[in-house]
């Protein structure tokens, strides 16, 4: 269509017209591009946002002024765990995101994890996640009390812009000495008073089903 | 099989009859007690089994989970895999608590019938369910090739509705739901059947279901490729009608056609259901079976009553089956059959 005017015009009519097609195919590609650029970069960002925890100060706080590190413990690096649950460092905030869904589904953010043990042996781990809205942490409670194999102690702690729900879990599979079980309750016991929490559920010592 | 697994499997069948015995004749679910435990030495006995259920059911959980996790690590990207210790520790709470579905299903059984003598099976089925895949992927593991349109709960263990049922040493296969509505299902399965040489089969199959009132129409076609038998498929016509919530009348035909079927098969099956809960079941089926290509030829008539019910905890069941056949091959000469099945599940026994 556009090329049989273009016959009947002078050269230099032509060149004009060349030069406006390429421009307008210049631009297109520019728009395009930059279409894909913005794509790809709200894609980028919005997965940052997602995996940036709004807390980090938690952590901090947790370690510094809680004392829930049972007598014999330390806080351990296993690689492998630490590597599969997107953590930078132990404790640190879980980036997988199997576990981030598994979260939100709940209406939880920001899951932190932090690993006690002696040598490579994982004693016990504490795993917080946040609620902003604090409503729904009962139907997090009630699913973690049906879960029976697991042998965990559950403290909330509120905040003012939500909530943080403590999971303290041991193995369920390990059998604790008396010395292990009280060094553990006496970690909990200043958690508990240090950090002002709540006891939602304490299942520790019973045997799983 | 050997005399000792014969002996093995009577008397495990004698044993189910000595509990169903002691057992109190139920009517509705609800009301249903648990059949009471014997006393003395049974009640021992009884409660080291009840153990050892247990333990092997605990085993059977774990091992499902396990696979279910293998399975969804092999194709997820590395930042969304599950670890083994988180998981120990925590679960993944991505998973409903309730959804472990996985059963093992060991079934000996004794068929004695005129003119053929007695004859002994065992059987066994690893439906492992894998709640990662979106609740819509099973693997099964069994010693015989079953067939899914079959209703599961009145299968009957020598003599089923569908001409396709065999035995085989070994049956490996994988199911997936790919699209599930109120009224249609469409399912995939690929395997290897172990005859004993590994064959690979794949099926599809489409399920369409219609609800009047207390109708039922369902149409379930089949499309099926198994390297040794070729192509083929089969389609299941069943009218129901469901007067109440404990009887159901049905009226089932049944067609199958493959390259090695020698033409078109098929099966017409009244049925007469009455099930009180699911632990109890009853059911009386009249049956004809022929050809109907090259040319129309029956080839038998049978009669059977299926009973079926828990005779200890939740997780032994005994199934009855007296019936008669009258096959062309034996000149329709009356030919009783009795089948008798001991059903012991482990697992996610509910």
């Amino acid at each position: 269509m556009n090329a049989e005017p273009s016959c009947i015009l002078p050269s230099g009519n032509l060149t004009v017209q060349a030069n406006v097609k390429s421009r307008e195919r210049l631009r297109f590609i520019l728009i395009l591009l930059g279409m894909f650029l913005v794509l790809g970069t709200s894609c980028q960002t919005h997965r940052d946002l997602e995996l940036a925890p709004d807390h980090p100060e938690v952590l901090h706080t947790l370690l510094e002024t809680s004392g829930i590190c049972p007598a014999g413990y330390d806080l351990i690096d296993v690689p492998n765990l630490r590597r599969a649950m997107g953590m930078k460092k132990n404790p640190g905030f879980i980036t997988n995101t199997s576990e981030l869904e598994a979260m939100s589904r709940f209406g939880g953010s920001d899951p932190f994890l932090v690993i006690y043990g002696t040598g490579q042996t994982i004693c016990m781990m504490v795993n917080g996640v946040f609620f902003r809205d604090p409503s729904r942490i009962e139907t997090f409670l009630q699913d973690l009390e049906q879960r029976r194999r697991l042998r965990i102690a559950v403290y909330e702690k509120p905040t003012d812009h939500g909530s943080w729900v403590m999971i303290c879990a041991i193995s369920p599979t390990r059998i604790y000495s008396e010395a292990e079980r009280s060094a553990i309750l006496d970690g909990l016991g200043r958690k508990q008073t240090n950090l002002n929490t709540r006891l939602r559920f304490n299942r520790l010592w019973e045997n799983p089903p | 099989m050997p005399a000792l697994g014969h002996l093995v499997i009577l008397l495990c069948l004698m044993a189910g009859y000595t509990l169903a015995a002691g057992a109190p004749s139920t009517t509705h679910e609800k009301s249903e007690p648990a059949p009471q435990p014997a006393t003395g030495r049974v009640s021992g006995i009884l409660t080291g089994a009840n153990l050892q259920q247990q333990r092997a059911s605990g085993w059977v959980k774990r091992t499902a989970t396990r696979l279910d996790r293998f399975f969804f690590n092999l194709s997820a990207p590395s930042h969304a895999r599950r670890n083994a210790t988180f998981d120990h520790f925590f679960d993944d709470r991505g998973l409903d608590s309730s959804e472990q579905d996985t059963v093992l299903r060991l079934s000996p059984g004794i068929t004695v019938k005129e003119g053929e003598g007695t004859d002994a099976s065992f059987r066994f089925s690893l439906r492992l369910h894998l709640p990662r895949f979106e609740n819509q992927a099973d693997l099964v593991i069994a010693n015989f090739g079953q067939d899914d349109t079959v209703d599961d709960t009145f299968r009957t263990g020598r003599f089923s509705d569908s001409l396709l049922e065999e035995e085989t040493d070994r049956s490996i296969s994988l199911r997936a739901t790919v699209r599930e509505t109120r009224r249609l299902r469409l399912s995939l399965s690929t395997g290897v059947n172990f005859r004993p040489e590994p064959v690979p089969t794949l099926a599809a199959r489409l399920r369409l279901e219609e609800r009047e009132g207390i109708h039922v129409r369902r149409l379930t076609p089949a499309l099926f490729w198994d390297q040794r038998d070729g192509l083929g498929q089969n389609a299941r016509l069943d009218f129901e009608r469901h007067p109440s919530p404990e009887w159901k009348q049905r009226a089932s035909t049944f067609l199958l056609w493959s390259e090695t079927s020698e033409g078109i098969k098929a099966s017409e099956t009244l049925s007469w259901i009455h099930a009180p809960s699911r632990r109890r079941v009853q059911s009386l089926h009249l049956g004809a079976t022929g050809k109907l290509e090259p040319s129309t030829i029956m080839t038998a008539y049978i009669v059977r009553y299926n009973f079926y019910r828990l005779i200890y905890k939740n997780w032994v069941y005994l199934e009855v089956e007296p019936g008669v056949q009258f096959p062309r091959e034996r000149d329709w000469e009356t030919t009783p059959f009795v089948n008798i099945q001991l059903h012991v599940l482990l697992g996610a026994v509910r």
